[in-house]
């Protein structure tokens, strides 16, 4: 795969490898290691409230086929309606962890490209990104060191990000060195990977 | 032939019509049941089943499409990435061999 003085390390013990060179290491990348926005054990949680959900709903319905009273029949169709909303969940809950990866996904692709492509990218207030081309550059001055940060935290918060994570999006966060982060027993972000313990990159 | 092929590579898009029609199909018996009699305590029993089997029904579909969509979205990340990273793999092999023979 790679060439040159490139290295490849077998890392997760299952045949997958990373590859780290002269340059910085690369950011772990879920699209590329996996086939799918959503893991196994998100189905599973999905498919179980949906089970769960079905199991109610039709237990409902039998409760209610054996009823005549419109009274005795209440009580079975709330438990019906229960159960459709719990099968409902299950449903938004795998479509939102699916969202939420391509997100992350295409902001991570984002910074990728400008790297590939020698551009900039920004963040506005909103937490949308800026890819700046250099023909942008040269219009506009660029303070040094305005470069993203990698690691950011906002007031309260217990868990680094990295400045582009969905989660600090329309958040006021502040970057943080990762020495601050981990005097500071900041956890890692399962969504964006960043970790004041590897300096960016959570293991 | 080929529609069965276009079944087989979009087996969650011809699910979720397949549930949309049969949503719909429920929410019609449940309709034609519930009007067709006056007494409340015979109509819960079509809400209960065809009206709540329809709206299940429907909503599967809807997360079968939406979870395809996401999918498709997916696999193109995976391909720019790809491309990417393989560029990015290349610059720094350039960069590395041409530190080495100016070493």
């Amino acid at each position: 795969m790679a060439t040159g003085t490139t290295e490849m390390i077998d890392t997760s013990g299952n045949g997958r490898t990373e590859t780290s060179g002269p340059s910085k290491p690369r950011r772990r990348r879920r699209y590329l290691d996996e086939p799918r926005p959503w893991r196994r054990t998100d189905v599973n949680r999905a498919l179980v409230l949906v089970v769960i959900g079905l199991a109610l709903g039709v237990w409902g319905w039998f409760g209610v086929s054996g009823e005549v009273r419109l009274r005795e029949q209440q009580g079975w169709m709330v438990l019906s309606c229960f159960g459709a909303a719990i099968a409902a969940v299950g449903g938004v809950y795998l479509v939102t962890v699916a969202m939420r990866s391509v997100r992350l996904g295409q902001r991570q692709l984002m910074f990728d490209l400008a790297d590939v492509m020698g551009w900039s990218v920004t963040v506005t207030k909103r937490g949308r990104l800026q890819l700046h081309t250099a023909a942008d550059g040269a219009d506009e001055v660029v303070p040094e060191g305005s470069a993203l940060p990698a690691l950011v935290v906002g007031p309260g918060m217990t868990i680094v990000h990295r400045s582009e994570c969905p989660i600090a999006r329309n958040k006021a966060v502040e970057p943080i060195s990762a020495a601050d982060a981990a005097a500071r027993n900041l956890g890692s972000c399962r969504v964006c990977g960043a970790s004041a313990a590897n300096g960016g990159d959570a293991a | 032939m080929e529609f069965l092929n276009l079944l087989r590579s979009q087996w969650d898009r011809a699910i979720a019509i397949a549930c949309a029609i049969g949503g719909a199909f429920a929410l019609l018996i449940g309709w034609i049941g519930t009007s067709g009699t006056e007494h409340v305590a015979e109509q819960i029993p079509y809400i209960v089943s065809a009206g709540l089997t329809g709206i299940f029904l429907l909503g599967v579909g809807a997360v079968l499409w939406i979870t395809a969509d996401l999918r498709d979205e997916w696999r193109e990340l995976r391909r720019v990435g790809t491309m990417l990273e393989r560029e990015l793999t290349a610059r720094d092999s350039e960069r590395a061999s041409g530190a080495h023979v100016r070493g």
